[in-house]
């Protein structure tokens, strides 16, 4: 099986994480380095996918800068979404070639990473039909949006921990009215350590997608 | 002239929006280099240029989005090379040019980017691979279905073409190793486990095929095809069942079971589209799944061996070993449905199976060790008459988080009273077979039910090895800390301001008990075997409580250090530990253990011992209390100190001198020691 490399790199600015996925991106694609999934907590950002649509950022862009959230345009796919601390993100850089070819099927993989980890939690987590993510009822617990070049992956997935929701409010998520969102701690009512977490997202990644963790 | 088309991203993706050319007409490009981005979903792609030379046409603008396959845009003129090594340029036009070349198969309809995933599979050994060796190529080449008769590149027509003609005769008499792999993984490894652990469990039994979380996929993968033999299949099962071995993956992976999924494929197959759309659709995800009966492992077909696990009990009939899913998320709820044990009408299509694999799988995955060491299947003689009518019960009871078969579950009283036994007997088993967990609980109860951390599960490993491997008994000093406190009032201000450490009693107990270690060495010892290890090193081990549990950073060799050096040295490990900055190595190698519930208000506890060592202490609170000096009520700064120890070794006698000199010590600490 093809070894994952697993780097958990803490709290990184969102510019600092475009910048690390950029350089692995084209070192995954020359062969350079072996898959690698980034797992870290971003400073409180906004991001707009290529499919945002402003009407989703409920706030002026002055205004949320006034309250300390940058604002991100970016290369991956999905509309907008909130980062912040709490928040686990994780960024595989994959080859999907030869036998992974589909993104379809990468956005139900990158689902079924955060369904299990939240499974591990006892959380029955699930998806919604036409709407990416894992969803706890009606909530959102973790959204996907994703970048794909010569089949190699980059952006990801994010799973709200313990991160404050508010931020949400600002936005209309992904560009989904009407649904809310959540989180584990939120779910579980207690504690649950991000590193942890973190821990059980690599794991479970590594295992649909048949890696082996190396290290 | 190359035509740019819009590429396929994936089987059941039709259609793309172009987002963003990176290039102008006019501009050069060179082949593999990003040329458009396009939007599908959640994903964004960058698509390279499939040939070298100067940008002609762009005939479809960003924020349209038109069908695969549709020209985008011409390259042309510049160096004449082109299309190169894409075979077949002119013939099958377009084909070649939506394959970025540089990836194997963004795959342009038709068979073709199915195959390769067969090769992978069959490189990674994944089981789904090896379940249809012997036909994968075949099905998985047809199964798509979806081929456009123009489309195929590279190796056109004849590849469908000839593929396709095999497959009638492999689908009928397979040779097919997949029922003998299953017959084989599954319950030979449930028969030899069960026999090893003397016969009740089967439970284990279905934990065997799981001993590693990689491990455990293939025998789920597997099953699929294998839970049945091909003749006793109607046609119908059979064709749903020779899907592509891509779709089997898929299908292991996400704990679907591939009949019930509507095939759109030729004859009714289930194609990569059907099982990503079933995976999509359905609304819990894995929960679905399970709960929906595999027509598969009809006891009949797996003969002798499985059998013991099987069908006697009729309630959870037999299938453990073929349960397809390994997905935990899958187990979770999967668990919960109704399916399980509730089910001892359907004998035959055994529906309950499902759980119990995944659930393993899940297990093994986070709990460090005693998951993986736990299966380890011995000699295959079936589980002989007795386990029968529990047989069927243990199997999903194996689960770590489902709830199913509580034993006070109603559904399946049988079952669940034989699963008890089974958890019984299993415990006495060696240390390496962790008892089958029966959960108590069923969901819905006012229970919150939490997972074991890792650390916590080692720990509560540790502690019950502990307490099997050592003698335990435990000895109570009174000690007067007044002394100490005195000292410690005195130094407390120097310390800080000096050297900037705060100086507890920790220090002053851990010199104490530093120097009666030396003098009674039993107590620095641990026993291998039938010798007596003594110990030259001097390792405190010092438990420090965490938010998140217990740990036991290292001090080495406290007795080079005089109160200062190990004031600080406490101070810096536990510090660290908190901050989890603890190397491994400075949790390691301790030869005796001071631990501290007093900070909390105990008096005293009986401590257990850190194995491989012999003794531990543990301190409890300092506190003034009424005492009798000379005849008078005193007050003074009493403490109590308990031992436990390891009376293999360590007898009364030596462990009570080791505490008087402890005792001696602490009460006439020597202040040059500070």
């Amino acid at each position: 099986m093809r070894p994952l490399e697993v780097r958990h790199l803490g709290r990184v600015p969102y510019a600092q994480g475009l910048e690390l996925q950029a350089g692995l991106v084209a070192e995954r694609q020359a062969g350079r380095i072996p898959d690698t999934l980034l797992l870290l907590e971003h400073d409180p950002v906004f991001t707009l996918g290529r499919n945002a649509r402003a009407e989703n950022v409920l706030l002026p862009e002055a205004a949320l800068k006034a309250q300390g959230f940058e604002v991100f345009e970016t290369g991956r796919g999905g509309d907008v979404t909130y980062h912040g601390p709490g928040q686990v993100v994780g960024y595989p850089i994959l080859d999907l070639s030869p036998d992974r070819c589909d993104v379809h099927r990468y956005v139900r993989d990158l689902e079924e990473v955060m369904i299990r980890t939240c499974a591990d939690y006892d959380l029955q987590a699930g998806r919604v039909a036409g709407m990416s993510g894992a969803w706890i009822g009606e909530e959102k617990v973790g959204a996907i949006g994703v970048r794909i070049a010569r089949w190699v992956t980059s952006h990801g997935f994010a799973l709200n921990v313990a991160n404050d929701l508010t931020p949400f409010g600002m936005i209309v998520p992904c560009g989904i009215r009407g649904r809310g969102v959540t989180s584990l701690e939120r779910q579980l009512r207690r504690a649950v350590p991000l590193a942890d977490v973190a821990a059980r997202l690599a794991r479970h990644l590594a295992a649909v997608f048949g890696r082996v963790v190396a290290g | 002239m190359t035509d740019v088309i819009m590429p396929q991203m994936g089987e059941s993706i039709a259609e793309g929006t172009i987002t963003k050319w990176m290039k102008k007409v006019g501009d050069r490009v060179q082949r593999d280099e990003p040329l458009f981005e396009i939007s599908t979903d959640k994903v964004d792609a960058e698509i390279p240029a499939p040939a070298s030379g100067v940008l002609k046409e762009i005939r479809v603008e960003p924020g349209a989005t038109v069908p695969i396959n549709t020209v985008v845009g011409v390259i042309g003129e510049g160096d004449a090379a082109t299309v190169a090594p894409t075979a077949a340029p002119a013939a099958s036009a377009n084909a070649p040019a939506a394959v970025p070349p540089g990836s194997a198969a963004p795959p342009p309809k038709s068979a073709q980017p199915t195959s390769p995933s067969v090769a992978v599979a069959q490189a990674d050994g994944t089981p789904a691979a090896s379940a249809g060796t012997s036909v994968p190529a075949v099905t998985s080449a047809v199964a798509p279905s979806t081929p456009a008769p123009s489309a195929p590149a590279p190796a056109p027509a004849p590849a469908p073409a000839s593929v396709a003609a095999p497959v009638p005769p492999a689908a009928t008499p397979p040779p097919s190793p997949p029922p003998s792999t299953a017959a084989f993984t599954a319950p030979a490894a449930a028969a030899s486990f069960a026999s090893s652990l003397g016969s009740t469990l089967p439970a284990p039994a279905s934990a065997a095929p799981a001993p590693t979380p990689a491990a455990a996929r293939p025998p789920a993968a597997t099953p699929p095809p294998a839970e049945k033999p091909r003749a006793d299949m109607t046609p119908e099962e059979l064709r749903q069942t020779r899907s592509s071995p891509v779709v089997r993956k898929i299908a292991a992976e996400h704990n679907v079971d591939i009949s019930k999924v509507p095939g759109t494929g030729i004859a009714g197959r289930v194609t990569k589209q059907d099982i990503l759309g079933h995976i999509e659709t359905r609304p819990g995800s894995a929960a679905a799944a399970p709960s929906t009966p595999s027509p598969s492992p009809a006891p009949s077909a797996v003969p002798a061996p499985s059998a013991p696990s099987a069908p006697p009990a009729s309630a959870a009939p037999a299938a453990p070993p073929s349960a397809p899913a390994p997905s935990p998320a899958a187990s979770a709820s999967a668990s919960w449905a109704p399916a399980a044990p509730a089910t001892p009408a359907v004998p035959p299509s055994a529906p309950s199976a499902p759980p119990a694999s995944p659930d393993i799988s899940a297990t093994p995955t986070w709990s460090s060790k005693s998951g993986a060491s736990a299966p380890r299947p011995a000699s295959p003689p079936p589980a002989p008459p007795t386990p029968a009518p529990s047989a069927p019960a243990p199997a999903p009871s194996a689960t770590p988080a489902a709830a199913p078969l509580a034993p006070p579950t109603p559904a399946a009283p049988s079952a669940s009273a034989a699963a008890k036994p089974a958890t019984a007997t299993a415990a006495p088993a060696p240390a390496t077979t962790p008892a089958p967990f029966v959960p108590s609980h069923q969901p819905g109860e006012r229970v919150e039910i939490v997972p074991m951390l890792p650390i916590r599960k080692k720990t509560s490993e540790h502690m019950v090895m502990s307490k099997r491997i050592s003698a335990h008994v435990t000895t109570v000093s009174e000690i007067d800390m007044s002394r100490v406190a005195h000292l410690r009032h005195k130094y407390k201000q120097q310390y800080e301001e000096r050297s900037g450490v705060k100086l507890t009693y920790m220090p002053f107990i851990v010199k104490a008990t530093v120097d009666a270690l030396k003098a009674f060495p039993v107590l620095n010892a641990s026993v291998d075997g039938d010798n007596i290890v003594y110990k030259k090193d001097l390792n405190l081990g010092i438990a420090v409580a965490l938010d998140w549990g217990l740990i036991v950073p290292v001090l080495r060799n406290a007795d080079e250090k005089n109160v200062l050096g190990l004031a600080r040295a406490i101070n810096d490990v536990a510090e660290r530990a908190r901050g989890k900055k603890l190397k491994i190595d400075e949790v390691q190698g301790g030869t005796f253990t001071i631990t501290n519930p007093g900070v909390f208000g105990s008096l005293f506890g009986t401590p257990i011992i850190n194995q491989p060592q012999v003794g531990i202490l543990a301190v409890g609170t300092i506190e003034k209390r009424a005492v009798v000096r000379d005849d008078a009520i005193a007050i003074r700064t009493m403490c109590y100190l308990a031992l436990s120890f390891d009376h293999r070794i360590v007898d009364g006698a030596d462990a009570d001198k080791f505490m008087a000199h402890l005792k001696k010590g602490l009460q006439e600490f020597d202040e040059s020691a500070l």
